[in-house]
């Protein structure tokens, strides 16, 4: 009996922190993600779409981290929004665990692609990696599908808010 | 003056209308240029090999990239499925080698191998195929319909749209096959689906 009560305990402890790790990486759909967007007032997002399968988009999320810390007394919001699909969550959590990754990262919980690639941008192939650059104040909504380094993401940024 | 400011009206109009244009490859309803390119057995192969074809099923892929690779089998199924109905598969990888090694000739010999290929997988060294159907992802499908003026772009898009799990609902190709078969148009003729940004070629 005794046995069987730690086991349950060990059971409910074993996915509470299974939770606690999940709500690192919230899911959201496009809509709610357009309405924070358009709130945002004068704060630029900038929105980069990636998937943990992805090398490119790997390669360049250091460059992303770096532009919030620089930024990090501006109205600056950087956000990783990961397309690995609502059932790889527990791969994407792990993933910002092993990176230490700094930024918010949020999962995108959409099924339909006809629905909410050309939602994003009509420009959007639906090839990653690919970042939106938003600042609702200005009404600037610029979408990229290319790959960054530090220095045109910077100038990418400091163009919208100069 | 009124008529310059109606001429820079119309300038801008024509600027920006131009600007639209993002996409300056093949559209749907152009009729495709042949080519010519190696496959894994070194042949070459060409649209005007298949003298019995009623069409291709023309796809951009490569050895890399996770969503490519997930439809491999998806795509073997395709060809054992219409080569037989005129309608075979062509593969090429439009990725540049050199900005990717996994990519080069040899690594999509040994894939193609591996994977036991029933379709020619098509080396394209200068990314020019790539380059006129303006490709942008793998995998990226285009449908060509052969008609008395040559082959015509039908369908642009998506094999079907479950491009992560592999359990899709809706089969755009094979629908699209259906509706050139019984001589209606694809519908839709252009879907979008999330995939990895092709490998281009530095510009020296």
């Amino acid at each position: 009996m005794k046995g069987c009560l730690t086991l349950v305990f060990a059971f409910a402890l074993l996915s509470a922190a299974r939770s606690i790790a999940q709500e690192r990486v919230p899911l959201t759909s496009l809509d709610a993600l357009e309405k924070r967007l358009e709130k945002g007032g004068d704060t630029t997002f900038v929105v980069n779409l990636w998937a943990t399968w992805c090398a490119p988009c790997v390669a360049e999320m250091p460059h992303f981290e770096r532009l919030q810390r620089e930024y990090t007394d501006k109205p600056l919001r950087v956000l990783f929004v990961s397309l690995d699909g609502t059932t790889h969550r527990d791969v994407v959590v792990k993933f910002v665990d092993n990176k230490e990754l700094k930024n918010e990262v949020w999962l995108l919980d959409e099924k339909d692609q006809q629905y909410f690639i050309p939602k994003v941008s009509p420009d959007w192939s639906g090839a990653i990696p690919a970042t939106l650059f938003v600042n609702t104040a200005k009404g600037v909504r610029i979408f990229r599908e290319q790959e960054f380094d530090y220095q045109q993401l910077e100038n990418s940024y400091l163009s919208i808010v100069r | 003056m009124k008529t310059i400011s109606i001429l820079s009206i119309g300038l801008a109009i024509l600027f920006s209308a131009k600007g639209q244009v993002s996409n300056n490859g093949y559209q749907i309803g152009d009729v495709i240029e042949n080519f010519r390119l190696k496959n894994v057995d070194r042949k070459e192969v060409s649209l005007a090999d298949y003298p019995d074809a009623k069409g291709f099923i023309l796809i951009f892929t490569c050895n890399t990239c996770p969503v490519a690779k997930g439809y491999e089998d998806r795509i073997i199924a395709l060809d054992q499925q219409f080569k037989s109905q005129g309608y075979p598969v062509i593969a090429i990888n439009p990725n540049d080698a050199e900005a990717d090694p996994e990519e080069s000739y040899q690594h999509m010999q040994q894939r193609a191998t591996e994977k036991g290929f029933t379709f020619p997988y098509l080396y394209d060294p200068d990314q020019i195929v790539t380059k006129r159907f303006a490709a942008t992802h793998t995998p990226h499908t285009f449908l060509l319909q052969k008609t008395d003026e040559g082959n015509v772009l039908q369908y642009i898009g998506a094999i079907d749209n479950d491009s992560m799990g592999g359990n899709p609902d809706t089969k755009f190709v094979e629908s699209g096959i259906s509706a050139l078969e019984s001589g209606k148009r694809p519908e839709p003729n252009t879907t979008k689906a999330v995939g990895c940004a092709i490998k281009w070629k530095k510009s020296t």
